[in-house]
């Protein structure tokens, strides 16, 4: 029994700190987690420690157009081919908008459009750009050939779409006809950022919304967990300044970055979102 | 026999107290709340240590140059005129004054406190007086279209008009961004004919936020860059199942971002207390070998 106690205690210290130095998550985890308008984008070590914990407010398609005030004028409208998805076009789709929506959408170097059906099922998928016009037809008029090849694969079901902000960039393209080089010519309008973090500092309240989200990540990356923050049960009251709770101010302080900062409304959503991601990521299991 | 018993509880405690004690590596001058800007003015770190000398707060940002500052932002209207002003809010950058055709810059900027007329001339912004007038002397503040505005993040640049029948003199018309974060996305650049890119699709914010968080964690530049690149000294760089494993947090990271790994090897040297051969131990770290996958709920 001794000897078998030794060698327990032998086993412990040539194992050395390994067994005590290590994280509470799965190892080697690189995701993200998109929950309503929040996202949270991770990434755990090889001792199962988050490493990288960015969190950001996403917008949909439609909430980023009309965040940037998009001008739809440089959507150009061809004969044979609008640059713009109308009003209507998109009611016999089944969706309601106030505004047309960009047609061409670029991701890196792949292109997609959005495709009008007849039975009412819309989306953007992917397509081929081919400037002299794609058709089988050997005698044609290029102006009157559409020059989408349509390679048969769906992005976004929905036009009004969000994405994974820390991982993809959206660019609205418009295409036209240039009579002079009798081909179709296509041109990146715009980016449209689709997130807070995307937009900048530029616009108004970002900078305070990234600061105060800053804090939260830097928290999740000193502590690996958010279990003793909690909110004061009326944190949601616009005359409420300090949103934490007395037992949290006590434990943090009242000189912690956390509770000096972090006043923004949003914070219980956050909150949701961060424990989401982490009870994802195994902890307590 | 129980002497035995104490002496081995007594290495265990010992043995075991010293886990945890390597975690912190305290690099660093103690108490710094500063920013710094690199040699090359082109890279803004914000940053602070506390009172054990470890980092606990950094931000990197790239400056951008005065003929960048405009031609990115989209957010500037051209056509605005302010009622009752009959001046030029905005003047040619002039063709040998910038990189880009047709550009249009501001006839006056305000850069925290400070007023500047753009002189076409020289291609720079100069200070001026009350009167809207080219102040002289040798410590007078000027900046070519070409350069960065190599002030802290949080002093900020303004589009004004100089009306001399109004009591201000000059007007503040509109905030400009002079770094890459407050610009987002937007800093993605396009070629002549618009249907690329410049230099490719990278989202700065992120990559940036990438790197800063790993220089917490690590303390230090090198094992940071490791982690970032998806390497780490455990990997063997002569295997090449495990190169194949090898995932990148942030692609092409060294190549798009060598001003601000070079920024911070400076900030580094400024600001380092410990001789370069005492190199920290937080590296018992494996390459990332299965990356997950993003999990949408």
């Amino acid at each position: 029994m001794k000897k078998l106690g030794m060698t327990v205690i032998l086993v412990l210290l040539l194992s050395g700190c390994s067994m005590l130095d290590r994280g509470n998550y799965e190892k080697d985890r690189l995701g993200y987690v998109l929950v309503d308008d929040l996202i949270v984008n991770y990434h755990t070590n090889s001792i199962g420690e988050i490493d990288v914990f960015m969190i950001d407010q996403v917008m949909s398609f439609f909430e980023a157009l009309d965040y940037v005030d998009f001008d739809d004028t440089l959507l150009n409208q061809e004969d044979y081919l609008d640059s713009s998805v109308t009003i209507q076009d998109l009611s016999s789709c089944g969706l309601t908008s106030s505004r047309p929506i960009p047609r061409f959408i670029r991701i890196e170097d792949q292109t997609y459009y959005y495709h009008v059906r007849a039975n009412g099922y819309c989306s953007y998928d992917e397509y081929n750009f081919q400037k002299n016009g794609y058709t089988e037809e050997i005698l044609y008029v290029v102006e009157e050939t559409s020059p989408i090849e349509d390679l048969n694969t769906t992005l976004f079901r929905e036009a009004d779409f969000k994405i994974n902000t820390f991982d993809t960039v959206i660019f609205i393209e418009t295409i036209s006809y240039s009579a002079d080089k009798d081909e179709w010519e296509k041109t990146i309008v715009s980016v449209l950022p689709m997130s807070i973090k995307q937009a900048g500092g530029m616009y108004e309240d970002n900078s305070d919304f990234i600061e105060q989200v800053g804090i939260l990540e830097k928290y999740v990356l000193d502590n690996q967990s958010v279990n003793l923050l909690e909110l004061s049960e009326d944190y949601l009251n616009e005359e409420v300044n300090n949103i934490w709770s007395d037992a949290t101010i006590e434990r943090l302080g009242r000189d912690h970055d956390v509770i000096k900062t972090v006043r923004i409304k949003k914070t219980g959503d956050i909150l949701d979102i961060i424990n989401d991601t982490l009870a994802r990521l195994g902890m307590f299991s | 026999m129980r002497k035995l018993s104490v002496l081995i509880m007594l290495i265990f405690v010992i043995g075991l107290s010293a886990c945890g004690s390597d975690g912190t590596i305290n690099n660093f001058e103690i108490r710094k709340d500063d920013y710094y800007i690199s040699d090359d003015d082109r890279v803004i770190i914000d940053y602070k240590t506390n009172e054990d000398g470890k980092l606990v707060e950094i931000s990197i940002d790239r400056l951008m140059t005065v003929q960048d500052m405009f031609y990115y932002n989209n957010q500037i209207d051209y056509e605005y005129i302010p009622e009752g002003f009959s001046g030029n809010t905005f003047t040619e950058a002039g063709y040998q004054c910038n990189d880009y055709e047709n550009l249009f810059v501001p006839v006056n900027l305000e850069i925290g406190n400070t007023k500047f007329k753009y002189d076409r001339f020289q291609c720079e912004y100069r200070e001026v007086d009350r009167d809207n007038e080219f102040k002289t002397g040798t410590y007078i503040r000027k900046y070519n279209l070409r350069e960065t505005i190599d002030v802290a993040r949080d002093v900020i640049v303004t589009i004004v008009i100089f009306d001399d029948t109004s009591i201000e003199r000059f007007i503040e018309i509109q905030d400009i961004p002079h770094t890459m974060k407050m610009l987002g996305v937007y800093t993605i650049g396009l070629n002549i004919d618009q249907d690329g890119y410049s230099e490719g699709v990278f989202n700065y914010y992120r990559d940036m936020a990438v790197y800063e968080q790993l220089l917490l964690k690590h303390q230090e530049n090198e094992a940071a860059m490791d982690e970032v690149l998806g390497v780490s000294e455990s990997v063997n760089l002569l295997e090449l199942d495990l190169l194949a494993e090898v995932t990148p947090l942030v692609k092409d990271f060294e190549e798009r971002y060598a001003l601000e790994i070079a920024a911070i090897e400076e900030l580094v040297g400024e600001i380092s207390v410990i001789a370069d051969d005492v190199v920290p131990t937080d590296n018992d770290e494996e390459p990332i070998t299965d990356p997950g996958t993003g999990d949408t709920a």
